[in-house]
């Protein structure tokens, strides 16, 4: 594998591990690969310690490498993957959490707020329902 | 001054070679990825956490900032290079003289671009959270004292480096700042997309 493929590989999973430390912390039961907040700081914990390990002690990274704009590249594509690969694993994972009451509705809170009682995938599909009855 | 500056280059580039556990430390510590990457996550982290949405809002425009300051330093440090090319500690002296611990950049000397880096982290970070960015210092010194361990670069240039990071951090926060309302408007585009 060559040092780009790694160091995405790098990124991918640490990002993919703190997005779950995030939905723990946030208590954002649809961006959740877990129900309990505990398994989600475990997961975090060990998706980028062991990135972090399998990285550095693999191979000498006192090498030339990945330039600066390959690595802002490589960091916002792997952020974007990251994201993508939770919101569908954590969408389907959680494709039975019902979408809120209309109590709960009228009160129910904005941007990364709502995926604590929605996941991201009902969420999308309320707001093109939404647009298309206007 | 670069009397001095070699002296302190030497005193500390030195301390090399001898203890192979340190120099391994070292090594990783002034690697192009280990800091950069951990700060890249800790921001990434800082984006998305915050008790109500204020807060976590107050968190993204310290992030923005923080992520400008970074692209700031990196510009400056290429327009510095532009004028002025000072040698790297291993051209200037003959083999044997330097202990080098890490492979040959070919870029200038001076400014270190890795500590601006890593110091305009820790001084976005500082603005917003005085205890995290106190603790985010701690990498950015390592790596300032890392890259002249290593035989990479002198002390007047990781001084400077991170004099660069920590000036340009407050630039970029009037810059985020005189740019308002883009800023707050970026981040409600981003809440109806469910990221922020």
């Amino acid at each position: 594998m060559n040092v780009y493929v790694e160091y995405f590989l790098l990124i991918f999973l640490c990002f993919l591990g703190l997005l779950q430390l995030a939905a723990s912390i946030n208590k954002l039961s649809g961006l959740s690969f877990f129900k309990r907040p505990t398994s989600g700081y475990l997961f975090a914990t060990l998706t980028v310690f062991g990135a972090f390990c399998w990285f550095f002690l693999s191979k000498d990274r006192c090498v030339q490498g990945v330039e600066g704009t390959e690595t802002f590249v490589s960091l916002v594509i792997a952020a974007l993957l990251a994201f993508l690969a939770t919101v569908s694993i954590s969408s389907l994972i959680n494709r039975r959490i019902g979408p809120p009451s209309r109590e709960q509705r009228s009160q129910e809170e904005k941007g990364l707020d709502a995926l604590r009682t929605m996941t991201y995938f009902q969420l999308i599909a309320r707001h093109f329902r939404e647009r298309k009855q206007g | 001054m670069p009397g001095a500056d070699s002296t302190v280059f030497f005193w500390i580039n030195g301390l090399a070679d001898h203890v192979p556990i340190i120099d391994s430390f070292m090594r990783l510590i002034a690697s192009d990825y280990l800091i950069p990457l951990s700060m890249t996550l800790v921001l990434f982290v800082l984006w998305f956490i915050g008790p109500d949405p204020e807060r976590r809002e107050r968190n993204q425009k310290a992030v923005m900032v923080t992520f400008t300051a970074v692209g700031f330093a990196c510009l400056i440090v290429k327009i510095i290079d532009l004028f002025y090319d000072r040698l790297r500690p291993f051209e200037l002296y003959a083999t044997g003289e330097v202990k080098m611990l890490f492979y040959t950049p070919t870029d200038p000397s001076f400014p270190a671009n890795m500590v601006a880096v890593a110091f305009a982290f820790a001084m976005g970070t500082w603005l917003l959270n005085r205890k995290l960015g106190w603790i985010l210092f701690i990498p950015a010194v390592l790596v300032a004292f890392g890259r002249v361990y290593v035989g990479v670069h002198f002390p007047l240039d990781v001084i400077a480096g991170a004099a660069i990071g920590i000036v340009v951090t407050f630039a970029a926060r009037f810059v985020i700042r005189s740019l308002e309302p883009i800023p707050t408007l970026t981040i409600k585009a981003a809440r109806k997309l469910y990221v922020a």
